[in-house]
């Protein structure tokens, strides 16, 4: 299948590099809820899985530029980004958060690894964490949103959607590498949680598809043209169905969690596939 | 809002036209238009624009109700409100005072998110140089008082350039005449590239099969013939 034409310049680079973006927000804020309950508990139980989760959140966004910065058609000039600054432009502002965000973590991960368990990060650090790992997490539907001359993109819609799989996506990622740490009771909560998460994609993409003036030839390659096979195997049995019938099921193995949190990323990631491609081509912008 | 850049040529001789405008713009008659591709070539050859990309094309509409052809070169609408402007993070597209919408090619990294924004497929990733590039309305023809190169080539006077923020220019009281309106007005963008007798169908038409590729089953511009 051969996406890349001028007709949709983001490829597969852009998919991943806004999947990780999206990630990097998702294990700041589980960083950040480990956090909190560590200050109140005070007994540095959680802080191999706060570090994990900054780590996890320095390296994905690190990685996801590397990836922004390949897919760039005079990679060599990616430090322009830093130099010029156009302030209507989302991609401008995701340039300095992103670097914001870096350095926070950074901070954070010196402060926990020097000062060691009890309250090391003070309350101002945690209120930027959350705010620029939040601002992480809306730039990439905000960097799309911008064309909008592509219907699919509409912001108003992608903002809550692909913060919701940001922070979903994170929080799977961070129990996947910190699994033997998790309790039963703390698994079973997240159960229930997911279960909730799916309903709203769901109902969040479902509202993209309906209310957005997407024009019936891009529904068709969606729904059962060239992107059919990751809308229907990747995102709704994949990253929806399978997740959501494991969520209901008795059983709390931890290995069925896992492959349920496995599926929950490729979704995402599927799904985040469908928006980009599916919301580019010459089908998609014509409104009328 | 910052003062614009000055246009390149400000101070030099021979630019009275270019410099008097307030508005540089273009109408196409599509009544005249006989799909020779002659403005696509001309423009490829005096901007050398690299195999595969156009900076300026000739659209083969079928009307399948009469079974005839409609032609529709589409370009840089040169947006009064563009939306590659506000995309681009370096600010590599900008305005000259005339209005036209220029690629600063020093700037530009290649980002793509113009390309994202432009509602007309108007902008491409110059494979040469990896930057992005588009129609300048023959920036450095005009300044001397010529033509764009497409105007110049069209042999059925189909394009017409000039300034469509003067009303008493010929090419605004041709649009004014001809009712010229802009193509695809959903988009909100108020094009300068205005279109005479351009039908709602076209819209959706052209929005087919625009991309190049060998699946295309319409014209082939051009082919690459050299030897790998």
């Amino acid at each position: 299948m051969n996406f890349s034409n001028a007709f949709t310049p983001f490829g597969w680079p852009i998919v991943i590099y806004l999947t990780l973006a999206g990630l990097a927000c998702g294990a700041t804020l589980c960083a950040v809820a480990f956090l909190h309950f560590e200050n109140k508990a005070k007994d540095g139980q959680s802080s191999s899985i706060v570090k994990t989760s900054l780590y996890l959140a320095v390296a994905s966004i690190l990685i996801g530029s590397l990836f922004l910065a390949y897919d760039l058609g005079s990679s060599g000039r990616f430090y322009l980004n830093f130099l010029e600054f156009n302030p209507s432009s989302a991609i401008a502002w995701g340039t300095r958060i992103i670097t914001i965000f870096v350095m926070l973590c950074v901070f954070s991960l010196v402060l926990l690894n020097t000062k060691g368990p009890g309250k090391p990060i003070g309350p101002v650090l945690i209120g930027l964490l959350v705010l620029f790992s939040l601002a992480v997490g809306i730039y990439p539907a905000l960097v799309l949103g911008q064309a909008t001359a592509r219907p699919l993109w509409e912001p108003l819609l992608l903002i809550p959607l692909f913060l919701l799989l940001g922070i979903h996506t994170g929080f799977a990622s961070v129990q996947l590498l910190t699994f033997n740490k998790w309790t039963e009771e703390s698994l079973a909560k997240i159960k229930r949680l997911d279960i909730g998460i799916i309903i709203l994609q769901v109902i969040l993409f479902g509202l993209l598809i309906s209310l957005t003036s997407f024009s019936s030839a891009g529904k068709e390659r969606l729904f059962s043209g060239e992107f059919a096979i990751w809308f229907w195997v990747g995102v709704v049995l994949i990253g929806w169905a399978l997740p959501f019938f494991t969520s209901f099921s008795a059983s709390s193995s931890k290995k069925i969690m896992l492959l349920s949190q496995l599926c929950f990323i490729f979704g995402a990631f599927a799904l985040r596939t469908v928006i980009v491609f599916g919301g580019q081509g010459a089908q998609a912008f014509i409104s009328s | 809002m910052s003062k614009l850049p000055p246009i390149p040529w400000e101070g030099t001789n021979n630019n009275q036209r270019a410099l008097k405008m307030k508005r540089a713009g273009m109408v196409v008659d599509l009544r005249r238009c006989i799909g020779c591709h002659a403005c696509s070539i001309a423009c490829k050859t005096e901007n050398e624009v690299p195999l595969g990309n156009f900076r300026n094309r000739v659209r083969y509409l079928e009307q399948a109700e009469s079974e005839t052809l409609s032609f529709l070169p589409l370009l840089c609408m040169h947006c009064q409100d563009a939306p590659c402007l506000d995309a681009c993070p370096t600010e590599a597209v900008t305005r000259l005072e005339d209005g036209r919408v220029v690629i600063n090619q020093e700037n530009c990294c290649g980002m793509k998110a113009c390309i994202a924004a432009c509602p007309y497929g108007a902008i491409y990733i110059d494979a040469k140089s990896g930057r992005a590039d588009k129609c300048d309305l023959c920036t450095h023809r005009t300044s001397l008082g010529l033509e764009p190169a497409c105007v110049a080539s069209c042999p059925a006077d189909a394009l017409r350039f000039g300034d469509l923020g003067d009303p008493e220019d010929p090419l605004t009281e041709y649009a004014n005449r001809h009712g010229a309106r802009a193509f695809k007005e959903s988009a909100g963008t108020q094009p300068s590239i205005l279109y005479v007798k351009q039908e709602k169908w076209m819209e959706q038409a052209a929005a087919t099969g625009v991309q190049l590729s060998p699946e295309d089953d319409e014209i082939v511009y051009e082919q690459n013939t050299r030897q790998s």
